[in-house]
């Protein structure tokens, strides 16, 4: 029985003129001016913006969750029809969780420390009264929706599927013609009525008689059926269609069904929903706290919560910026079959033009809280009609496919003679003690690779692939446990014995890493800090360094002005421009980026890399890239090495690997940057 | 929400439950109206008399017991105990006879054993009684009081039957009996010494007494409790039905609170923050009188220009004028003293007390005369950087005091003086005692038996250098030779002229200076009625009735 | 957990050992014979008082007497005070009435620090939260001595709303005005903590999918918000046990509470070893027993919290 909501044939979401204001130091900031969108039931669309374009804010707007200050100062917000503009705290809670639904971007802050996982989706059910036992399957059927409700929702329950799985296995054994009594008496009384879960279930069934073929068969059946059935999240008539797909016939299942499942209680249901978000395992994961998961772990955890009630509109704000890229294709999908299945129309943020593309069928731009275009997603992406649009796309890396080139002229002196590669890493392996358990960590794993001088390597590998430890001993900061690494030649071991040699080595390889808010001493004037590493080696007198800086500030396109700022004057780009002129302050030759643009919005990263380029070009510096996004591995690398787990996976010229990967890791990785396929 | 009530309630109930088993420490019933509540402080030593040498036991103790002699009220002794003692041998030995039927609170008699055991007790070095020192004047004493003595029985004493003993001395003092009214030699049960002469150890706890009052408990460091003695017979019955010294740790502030409350009836101290105020405070009513404390200041002769040569003299008058003893009255103690008349307070109380010392014009604010003794002073030897420092011990209130008198000092004769702090009580004492001060001190005392003799030996003579609190370093024959011609003398009033030819003598030499004579002051809440005090500024407890 | 708990409390013991020893160095070092100070003007003999030392072992070295004292210690025998009584009497009697006042501290610390701490934190008034700033920092500038004195006159003799001391009636009515005193300086500073921790709670991101949730206003409150805020202060409140056993002097003086603060203060003053470092050790493993209760707590409150294994 299914009913047709009337007013689902109107727009779910119908936003119009939305200005939202803060309250800054008495000054009022105008985040989200004269906004206007839709969204129809089961429709997903993404709002794609920078970091400051109001899009966020105009997502919590709905809900009216705004931080701090914010308030709405115009237009209308339509929810079924419905205005929400100006009702009462009430209202919202009311429908919060209920019509719509919101996952969280920063997966660890947003969850509650002290709680259990499957505690805090509890909380969920419990404040929105869902009925544990029948689930809400919306469908939309020709532009109208229709909420099903009916017995043949109603959930499995643990105990439900031991008991079918019990039955099952009776009626298999009998099709095996054997006597299903006599086996019964055989099988030992406290295993009668959990046989199906029993990883020893062969063995009783060759102690009970059963031959070791039909038992081998039998066993493999029911793990087969295990898995197919999820407790708190098949419903009634998905178990009847399972069970027919294993050979029991529809009048048999349908009965078998009927008879045993009655519903499930709420931890079945949280186990569920969890199942549903993807979590293996999910019963006992929900008995766990949250600082025992993982981060995609614990960002299917929020997906789960922001579903549980199966809202009408789910918001998913940035839900994978913190995740590695495999991991966030995995979480993307999910979000995608889940938001299909059930008819819940999704409304995406998120800074990645691609990702946007990929993943929604309506694209909206916002730039400084207004909409600059909107539109069909891949219409926009083939036609960006806005120049702020086009610009997104040219500096979106996974939307280019090519290798930046640098318009500058060389002033390299090809008369010195230098070696070809100015790193190379032998057999390098690192193993840490891990306190509590005896085997050693390895953390880098026999990795053998080159980096040519001139040309920029990029070591690309998710969390854990130990690219960071790499860049570590690269920097002579650890010590390899075995291996050895040659720099120009010479053996970093000698080179860290000596002292001489040490500070020689230090002049020639500077980094620069990920986070431009910590890599600058706050108290330190910025001429300070970039004339700090001359200081420190002695280069120049005091007047001598203070035109350097000059130079420097003048290579990373900064005014020389800025000398006598501090670094909480300026933004995110224009610290890692510092840090860059810091780092080439002693004419080194080769510079580590540590992540050094991951923490940019991709507008600046763009400048950023082009600045890198430009400078390789002209100062003929060597680059050692780390980073964890393939999209920018290639457009700014020439060569490329590929980590997983410690170990070297692959390893070739940027445009090779891309075309032709070679491994199955690889592979992975490059079908997880979003977008590469629209173009 | 459900963590916060429970860890609420646990803490409540551990608490109630803590409040109750604690059995309400004493909120018994309030006592019957006519108890009353005095201000107590827990004694220093257990409840036996021989070993009681402060206020806080001996304001106890002196209500447990009789001894043989009281004083009247102008400080004459009249017999309490005693039905007779009379002195022969030019007073170097008395016979005493003791009134018959007289017996302790447990019914035993009061017989010369109770003297006998007791002084002996008290006398031996092994018990180390703090009294022991009032027992120097009889014969034997040397014996008892010798390092590793094995003698512990005075040898001055001689029992004649139960009524009746002897008491031989080593020198002739017509003041002897006088002393008698002191706390060291009020008798105590025979049944509390062992074969030994040993006193019980738990005596102290409960002891047994003679006196208007009968002990009835004492819980430590919060109150002890006496009760009206129904088998006292003699002078000072008491007029209410008991006495309950609630003893307050922290002082006199809280209990003047309690007085204004009505929570305490009786409080024989004024706390110093109270003295402008206490007069007026119409919840209160105030007592003052006259008492034979005085506060002076004492320099050692150890100091560089202040020996009792003739500069000394002369610069020990210049210092003593220079203090304005009536503006640091006026100022530092509301007004609740006197000027000095002589070495001992001017008050009737006190045999021997004169109105009027000759010479004691050194002892009046004059800072011309200051000035000028002092030019002469340095014409006989130049004070290089003149200055005088003052001590005090930090842990007590004199540092306002001393602060006073040092500005004094530096205004009119325009030297350096200043005051430093010794961080606590015995460790001034122990300097003052080692003869180790590089300063001047304070210095005040309290008599043991009302007579100005009291105020001059065992502070001046050269003998209490070693066994008195002679802590100046005068020692000088002649004054010596005064006290013992007094000591010696046939009348209490040709004794006492002595005693003034001392203090005359004395005025020229100056080890101690008197500030101020203090006049003793107490509150009783309102209600309470009678609260008098007597010759040592003891309250007359026995006569404060309430409601 | 059964461990680590084991293992802190046999690190107490080389805790004690060195404050204790600590503590009698201290007092040994400190100037002044105590017992010519017990007799004040009027000292006995010399013998007499070398008989008293000898009985105090004042006589003996530093060490000697040191380990005096710790052989008594472990026998439970911490000796005597100058005027005779077992020092465990003392202890025995003070304690209890010292512990009373800090538990009721304590719990008006809670009650009143935490309660009002929750509420401003929560609302946004200004008027009130300044309020509560403002006199939470008066309180806290005033010396315990003076707003103890104020109190006792204003309430106790003016008012006579309230008992002006306590003395022998250790029971809630009379300890209720010291309590409130001691406590006045914690409560001040828990009312601060309490407020900026929730307040930040309430900004935190996982308050907001709380929120987003469906979860109304007073359930995120009481079940999210506070469980996260407390942690810090509980923390605070345990370790407060212990010094407000320790400090709690000026109060006792004030109100006339025989506990153990002015037991120590009067037991310095006259330079009685062994009861200084007897209280002194009694404190201190109270100190330490309240921390490790807190610890405890914590593991037990905050799950990212537990020892021992991993």
């Amino acid at each position: 029985m299914s009913k047709i909501i009337p007013e689902a044939s109107e727009t779910l979401l119908d936003v119009q003129n939305l200005s939202i204001d803060f309250d800054v130091d008495k000054r009022k900031v105008h985040a989200v001016q004269g906004v206007s969108f839709t969204v129809e039931a089961g429709q997903k669309v993404a709002i794609v913006g920078e970091s400051g374009s109001g899009k966020s804010t105009t997502a919590h707007s709905l809900i009216n969750l705004l931080p701090g200050s914010g308030h709405v100062t115009g237009g209308s917000i339509k929810l079924e029809g419905r205005e929400m503009v100006g009702e009462s705290e009430k209202t919202f809670v009311q429908i919060r969780g209920k019509k719509i639904g919101l996952v969280p971007q920063d997966p660890m802050s947003n969850l509650n420390p002290v709680y259990k996982i499957g505690k805090q989706i509890g909380e969920a059910l419990d404040a929105n009264n869902v009925d544990v036992d029948h689930d809400i399957v919306q469908k939309v059927v020709d532009g109208k929706l229709e909420i099903q409700h009916s017995d043949d929702e109603l959930f499995l329950g643990r105990n439900a599927r031991r008991k079918i799985e019990n039955e099952v296995l009776k009626i298999w054994l009998a099709e095996a013609k054997y006597n299903v009594d006599e086996i019964m008496q055989k099988v030992p009384k406290e295993s009668q009525d959990n046989l199906s879960l029993r990883k020893d279930l062969f063995n009783i069934l060759v102690a009970a008689g059963v031959s070791e073929e039909n038992a081998s068969d039998i066993h493999s059946r029911i793990v087969k059926l295990h898995k197919s059935m999820t407790v708190g999240s098949s419903i009634r008539i998905d178990v009847i269609h399972t069970l027919q797909k294993f050979g029991i016939s529809e009048s048999k299942a349908t009965q078998i069904a009927h008879e045993h499942i009655k519903g499930s209680e709420k931890v079945d249901r949280i186990a569920g929903l969890l199942a549903e978000a993807g979590l293996v395992h999910a019963g006992q994961r929900a008995k766990q706290y949250p600082h025992e998961f993982s981060g995609g772990m614990r960002q299917r955890a929020l997906i789960a919560m922001g579903l549980a009630a199966r809202p009408r509109l789910l918001i998913a704000d940035e839900p994978t910026s913190a995740l590695d890229v495999t991991v966030q294709k995995r979480i993307l999908d999910r979000i995608n079959r889940l938001t299909s299945t059930l008819g819940v129309a999704v409304l995406f943020i998120t800074h990645d033009l691609g990702l946007a593309a990929e993943y929604s069928d309506k694209l909206i731009v916002m730039h400084k809280g207004r909409i600059v275009e909107s539109g069909a997603s891949l219409e926009v992406l083939r036609n960006p009609k806005h120049p702020y649009t086009k610009k997104l796309m040219n500096a979106a890396p996974s939307l280019n496919a090519t290798r930046m080139i640098s318009e500058s002229t060389s002033q390299i002196d090809k008369s010195i003679q230098k070696s070809f590669n100015v790193f190379e890493f032998e057999n390098l392996t690192k193993e840490f003690k891990l306190p509590g358990t005896k085997k050693n960590f390895k953390a880098v794993d026999d990795i053998t690779f080159a980096v040519q001088r001139g040309k920029t390597t990029a070591i690309v590998g998710e969390s854990g692939s130990g690219k960071s430890t790499v860049a570590n001993m690269a920097l002579g900061l650890l010590k390899p446990t075995s291996g050895r690494i040659l720099f120009e030649s010479t053996n970093m071991d000698e080179i860290m014995k000596s002292k001489k040699l040490s500070k020689d080595f230090r002049m020639k390889v500077q980094p620069v890493f990920q986070n431009p808010y910590g890599s600058l001493d706050p108290l330190y004037s910025l001429g300070r800090a970039i004339a700090e590493p001359m200081e420190i080696h002695g280069v120049g007198n005091s007047k001598s360094r203070t035109a350097r800086v000059k130079e420097l500030l003048e290579l990373v396109q900064l005014p020389s002005s800025i000398m006598t700022r501090y670094p909480n004057e300026l933004s995110g780009g224009q610290r890692q421009r510092i840090a860059i002129a810091r780092a080439l302050a002693l004419n080194s030759e080769l510079i580590l980026l540590d992540e050094a643009v991951s923490a940019l919005d991709v507008l600046v990263q763009e400048q950023i890399l082009h600045l890198l380029n430009n400078l390789q070009k002209e100062l003929g510096l060597t680059y050692l890239f780390i980073t964890h996004d393939l999209a920018v591995v290639n457009i700014v690398a020439d060569e490329v090495v590929v980590m997983e787990s410690g170990k070297l996976v692959e390893t070739g010229k940027t445009a090779d690997i891309f075309k032709n990967p070679k491994q199955e890791y690889t592979k992975n990785l490059l079908e997880a940057i979003p977008g590469r396929n629209l173009i | 929400m459900k963590k916060l009530v429970t860890t609420l309630s646990s803490v409540a109930l551990l608490f109630v439950g803590a409040i109750t088993l604690s059995g309400c420490g004493g909120s018994n019933s309030s006592s019957s109206d006519s108890i009353i509540s005095v201000y107590g402080c827990e004694p220093q030593q257990t409840l036996v008399p021989g070993n009681t040498n402060e206020t806080c036991g001996g304001n106890i103790i002196n209500e447990l017991y009789d001894a043989l002699i009281t004083y009247d009220t102008d400080g004459k002794v009249q017999n309490e105990i005693a039905e007779s003692i009379t002195p022969s041998d030019e007073n170097k030995v008395y016979d005493v006879k003791i009134k018959s039927g007289l017996t302790f609170d447990n019914g035993e008699a009061i017989t010369s054993d109770s003297f006998i055991k007791s002084w002996n007790y008290t006398a031996a070095d092994e018990n180390a009684q703090s009294n022991q020192s009032f027992f120097e004047l009889i014969k034997g004493y040397d014996e008892v009081s010798k390092e590793n003595s094995k003698v512990n029985e005075l040898s001055g004493l001689q029992k004649i039957s139960d009524t009746e003993f002897k008491i031989e001395l080593t020198e002739s003092s017509i003041t002897f009996p006088m002393r008698l009214g002191y706390s060291a030699f009020y008798p105590l049960p025979v049944s509390a010494f062992d074969a030994n002469g040993k006193l019980d150890p738990n005596f102290g706890e409960h002891p047994i007494g003679n006196g208007p009052y009968k002990f009835e408990a004492w819980n430590h460091d919060q109150d002890v409790k006496l009760v009206k003695s129904d088998t006292y017979k003699g002078d000072r019955p008491s007029k209410n039905a008991g006495l309950d010294y609630k003893i307050y740790t922290g002082g006199t502030e809280a209990a003047y609170a309690d007085v204004q409350s009505g929570a305490l009836d009786v409080l024989d101290t004024v706390p110093q923050t109270q003295n402008k105020t206490f007069q007026n405070d119409p919840q209160v009513q105030p007592v003052i009188e006259p008492s034979p404390v005085y506060q002076g200041l004492e320099i050692p002769d150890n100091l560089p220009h202040f020996g009792y040569d003739e500069e000394g003299q002369l610069r020990r008058a210049a210092i003593s004028m220079a203090i304005d003893r009536p503006t640091i009255i006026a100022n530092i103690v509301d007004g609740l003293a006197d000027v000095p008349a002589g070495f001992s307070p001017n008050n009737p109380r006190i045999s021997g007390a004169k109105a009027e010392v000759k010479g004691n014009d050194v002892l009046k604010f004059n800072s011309n005369e200051a000035k000028q003794k002092w030019e002469q002073a340095d014409a006989i030897s130049k004070f290089d950087n003149p200055h005088l420092d003052i001590y005090f011990n930090a842990d007590g209130g004199a540092k306002s005091l001393l602060e006073a008198v040092a500005n004094s000092i530096k205004t009119s004769l325009g030297i350096e003086s200043s005051v430093k702090a010794i961080p606590d009580f015995k460790t001034l004492l122990n300097k003052e005692a080692e003869h180790q001060m590089d300063g001047a001190f304070r210095m005040g005392w309290q008599p043991d038996y009302p007579s100005v003799e009291n105020y001059l030996q065992p502070l001046y003579t050269t003998n209490a250098a070693k066994t008195g609190s002679n802590y100046s370093g005068f020692a000088n024959k002649d004054f010596d030779d005064l006290l013992l011609k007094g000591a010696a003398a046939s009348s209490i009033d040709e004794a006492n002229d002595y005693f003034t030819q001392a203090q005359e003598f004395l005025m020229k030499y100056l080890p101690c200076f008197p500030i101020y004579d203090r006049k003793q002051n107490g509150v009783s809440a309102i209600g309470v009625k009678g609260l008098t005090f007597d010759w040592k500024s003891m309250p007359v407890y026995t006569d404060i009735t309430k409601g | 957990m059964a461990r680590y708990i084991g293992l802190r409390i046999l690190q107490t013991i080389p805790v004690i050992i060195g404050t204790t020893f600590l503590i009698y160095a201290l007092v040994f070092a400190m100037p002044g014979d105590p017992v010519r100070a017990m007799f004040g003007n009027h000292p006995p003999s010399e013998a007499a008082m070398a008989v008293i030392r000898h009985e105090f072992h004042l006589d003996e070295p530093f060490i000697m007497q040191y380990l005096h004292f710790l052989y008594g210690a472990l026998t439970f025998d911490f000796g005597k005070t100058f005027q005779g009584r077992a020092v465990s009497d003392v202890i025995a009697t003070s304690l209890p009435i010292t512990a009373q006042l800090a538990f009721l501290a304590i719990f008006f610390e809670i009650l009143i620090g935490v309660g009002l701490g929750i509420i401003v934190g929560v609302k946004k008034g200004k008027i009130f939260d300044n309020f509560i700033l403002m006199s939470t920092l008066v309180i806290i500038s005033i010396p315990t001595f003076v707003l103890g004195f104020v109190c006792q006159f204003l309430f106790g003799v003016k008012m006579r709303i309230l008992p002006t001391t306590v003395g022998n009636y250790v029971d809630l009515y009379h300890m209720l005005m010291p309590a409130l005193i001691l406590a006045g300086v914690s409560v001040s500073y828990v009312i601060r903590l309490t407020r900026s921790q929730v307040r930040d709670n309430m900004n935190a991101d996982y308050v907001r999918t709380a929120r987003a949730k469906g979860l109304d206003n007073k359930t995120v409150i009481l079940k999210h918000v506070l469980r996260n805020s407390l942690l810090p202060v509980i923390t605070y409140i345990g370790a407060d046990l212990g010094a407000l056993m320790g400090g709690a002097v000026v109060t006792e003086a004030v109100f006339n509470i025989n506990g153990i603060g002015h037991q120590l203060y009067s037991a310095i003053a006259k330079g009685e070893g062994t009861l200084v470092v007897s209280l002194v050790t009694v404190l201190v493993m109270i100190y330490i027993i309240a921390n490790l209760i807190v610890d405890v707590l914590y593991a037990v409150l905050d799950p990212r919290i537990r020892y021992g294994k991993s």
